[in-house]
């Protein structure tokens, strides 16, 4: 009676899947930038799929419209290997006797050694988590089939504390330990129950997802999202009624088994759905933005999938071409502009200038005083080093030349003068301040 | 000129690119190009030339030679077409890939990587485009200072481009905004990269480039009456060739080719050390040494 009421749950739970009818496994972009491709993987369920052509699917990008299918193949990755993690529940009921005399998790641990005798480890890889209040790896994605044997004898009994059973977070959890987006990835979970989580049940956060608790539409869009199909074994007389759910929107199935042999059957299972799994190919334009998303449809059956675009400066705008000549007529006009601007120009009357402050003064006629005191023509305040009349510019008109004269020793160039004829571009030093003299000259050309 | 009033000419010019661009790669995309791979190559090198061109122009600009600017210029169009257009498939295919290790379809995530995908690519462009002068010169330390001032200007112009988005989703008004800011801030960081990479600056102190200031980066210079030298001296009559130095911390001068070259006055036949305020003249051009 029991086994009777719990095929009629899985058949209700999967029921609403029959609707679907097209799954997009994987949107491979990886031939988008240099060879302008999509290749897009899917399965089909509930459809006869003999004598199909790519007339028969419709492609369309959200903001291009429709795509030109180029290719249709079936079994395009049959070769492929699978990445799988297995996910065992290591909750204190898996502990309990089962209906053949043995423990279940005994029995698991023989499903799961069943399971990895059909491995392929040229072409597959596996790894092996346990959950119950946390989520512990066995075995890495990729430890060889021997040493997941050895690791998978020593699970042990959880402490009384660890009881929960956190399914569907560690759903959620395993989904983000496979790399990369290519590929097929599936997750099998062996469990012996229900979802039954320490937050909402221990009435405690939890140490790891705090007060989160997946639900099982995220579990389910996670798994479309990546590609990654979800099949469940149930080993107990209990079963979560949500868990048939996510597996058959995933792209997988559940399995209620009684036998350990019957577990190998889950590996032939997921390699015929890939054998199934067809590849469309499409010409991909630029698009305008940085995402698109693209809808795969077949008669009233459609699934779609988000892809990145790699165009950094977006595609096609509204603006019209007349205003980009415009505008780049203006941005040249502008560089021409600053072509013409005069950034410097000789000076036209002998002058000093200070190096600090750029202060610049005409050098008068006849004598020109440097020093401390307000009359002064240059004055240099604020320095006690400084005598109100330091320095002073002579000018002799008739021979052309300035000189500087004072009493005590300034430095002319770098050197102690007293008396010294300046030459244009000639670094005037007094006390710490610098003036540079500059008179017209013959570098001029 | 002074040192901050050519960061200033820079940012000016790096508007006029950022201008220029916008429209060269409204042009492209109004062309209907309908290969990914051609569109980015094509925008990457479009904006790479423009760019080159404009600030590998700018000495053109500074000592109004033209003819000359130009062909320098032109060298480093090239030089920037190509490093651009690298740069662009760089991140377009970077984009590809490591799209794969995240779930495009959770909100959040993409809602914090594609400003991050976007900036990082605006930053390799940026750093691109603030390589070409130091390539063109073939000085590391040059290179190193126009690409962190790229880095940071293309960053900036790609965050300043996520945030005008926000406002203006329209695709060429976005790009527009983005590409004027990004110009802007790498003529800027550019001008301020020099600088801080620099170790000392010489001012002119007397002829038609009174007041110029040039600043010191690379740890060989040569100072001569070419547009090709390091340190263009136009204008004068006579300009002595020198090539300045730095080796184990200090900065020394020699003539070339025997060349006379004045420090304070006092001949220097062999290659001399540089100090504080030391007056070079080199024929009729003189330069007041000022370390920084």
């Amino acid at each position: 009676m029991k086994k009777i009421i719990i095929s009629a749950i899985i058949i209700l739970s999967v029921l609403p899947l029959w609707s679907q009818n097209i799954l997009i496994s994987q949107v491979d972009t990886n031939n988008l930038l240099f060879k302008g491709k999509i290749d897009i993987y899917f399965s089909m369920t509930g459809i006869e799929t003999a004598g199909l052509s790519p007339e028969d699917f419709t492609i369309r990008e959200e903001t291009m419209g429709d795509l030109e299918i180029t290719a249709l193949k079936k079994g395009a990755d049959k070769d492929a290997g699978i990445d799988f993690i297995l996910l065992i529940d290591n909750s204190g009921s898996m502990y309990e006797e089962s209906y053949q005399g043995s423990r279940r998790i005994a029995q698991a641990k023989l499903a799961l050694s069943s399971f990895l005798e059909n491995i392929d480890e040229s072409r597959d890889r596996v790894g092996v988590y346990a959950f119950n209040t946390m989520l512990e790896e066995i075995a890495p994605l990729g430890t060889k089939v021997p040493d997941i044997h050895r690791r998978l004898s020593a699970i042990e009994q959880p402490e009384a504390g660890m009881a929960y059973t956190e399914l569907y977070n560690s759903l959620g959890e395993v989904a983000r330990l496979f790399p990369g987006k290519a590929g097929r990835r599936a997750v099998i979970v062996l469990s012996d129950g229900e979802n039954y989580s320490l937050f909402q049940h221990g009435g405690r956060e939890h140490e790891e997802w705090g007060k989160t608790v997946i639900s099982p539409e995220e579990i389910v869009q996670t798994y479309q999202e990546t590609g990654i199909t979800l099949d469940g074994i149930n080993i107990s007389d209990k079963v979560d009624t949500r868990l048939a759910g996510i597996c058959g929107e995933s792209g997988g199935s559940f399995h209620d088994v009684r036998s350990t042999d019957a577990i190998s059957n889950v590996y032939t299972d997921i390699k015929q759905r890939i054998t199934d799994e067809y590849m469309i190919t499409v010409k991909a334009p630029p698009l305008p933005g940085s995402r698109g998303r693209i809808k795969l449809s077949y008669k009233d059956g459609h699934d779609s999938r988000d892809l990145l675009v790699p165009v950094l400066f977006g595609g096609a705008s509204d603006l019209s071409i007349i205003v980009s000549i415009l505008l780049l007529l203006f941005g040249l006009a502008g560089l021409g502009a600053v072509y013409y601007i005069p950034f410097e120009k000789p000076v036209k009357s002998a002058q000093i200038q200070s190096l600090e402050s750029n202060q610049r003064t005409i050098l008068n006629e006849g004598a020109t005083i440097i020093g401390a005191s307000r009359d002064a023509d240059y004055t240099i305040a604020g320095n006690p080093g400084i005598d109100s009349e330091h320095a002073t510019i002579v000018h002799d008109k008739q021979a052309g030349t300035f000189t500087l004269v004072s009493n005590r020793a300034v430095r002319v160039n770098n050197r102690k003068v007293k008396n010294r004829e300046l030459t244009p571009g000639d670094v005037i030093q007094i006390e710490g301040s610098t003036i540079i003299f500059d008179a017209p000259d013959a570098t001029k050309v | 000129m002074k040192v901050n009033r050519k960061i200033i000419i820079y940012l000016v010019l790096g508007v006029c690119a950022g201008l220029v661009s916008f429209s060269a790669v409204e042009l492209l995309t109004a062309a209907g190009i309908t290969s990914f791979l051609a569109l980015s190559l094509a925008q990457g090198a479009a904006l790479g030339f423009i760019f080159g061109f404009v600030f590998g122009f700018a000495d053109g600009i500074l000592y109004k030679e033209l003819k000359s600017g130009l062909m320098k210029a032109s060298v480093a169009a090239l030089i920037g077409a190509i490093t651009a257009a690298a740069a662009m498939i760089l991140t377009s295919q970077g984009m590809i890939w490591t799209s794969g290790f995240i779930n495009l379809e959770h909100k959040q995530t993409m809602g914090i990587l594609l400003p991050l995908w976007r900036g990082a690519g605006w930053m390799l462009m940026g750093a691109a485009i603030g390589a070409v002068d130091g390539i063109q010169q073939r000085a590391s330390r040059r290179t190193l200072a126009g690409i962190l001032g790229g880095l940071l200007g293309g960053l900036s112009g790609g965050m300043g481009l996520e945030f005008i988005i926000r406002y203006l989703p329209e695709a060429s008004l976005a790009r527009a905004a983005g590409l004027l800011w990004m110009g802007s801030m790498i003529g800027l960081f550019l001008g301020e990269f020099e600088k801080r990479f620099s170790y000392a600056r010489l001012r002119v102190l007397n002829g038609r480039l009174k007041d110029r200031e040039f600043l010191l980066v690379n740890k060989k210079i040569r100072l001569g009456e070419n547009l090709q030298d390091d340190l263009y001296l136009k204008g004068y009559k006579k300009v002595a060739r020198a090539i300045i130095s730095r080796a184990d911390g200090e900065i020394y001068i020699e003539g070339e080719n025997n060349s006379r070259i004045l420090v304070n006055d006092q001949i220097a036949e062999t290659k001399r050390t540089l100090k504080y305020q030391d007056v070079l003249k080199l024929g009729d051009v003189k330069l007041l040494y000022l370390p920084l």
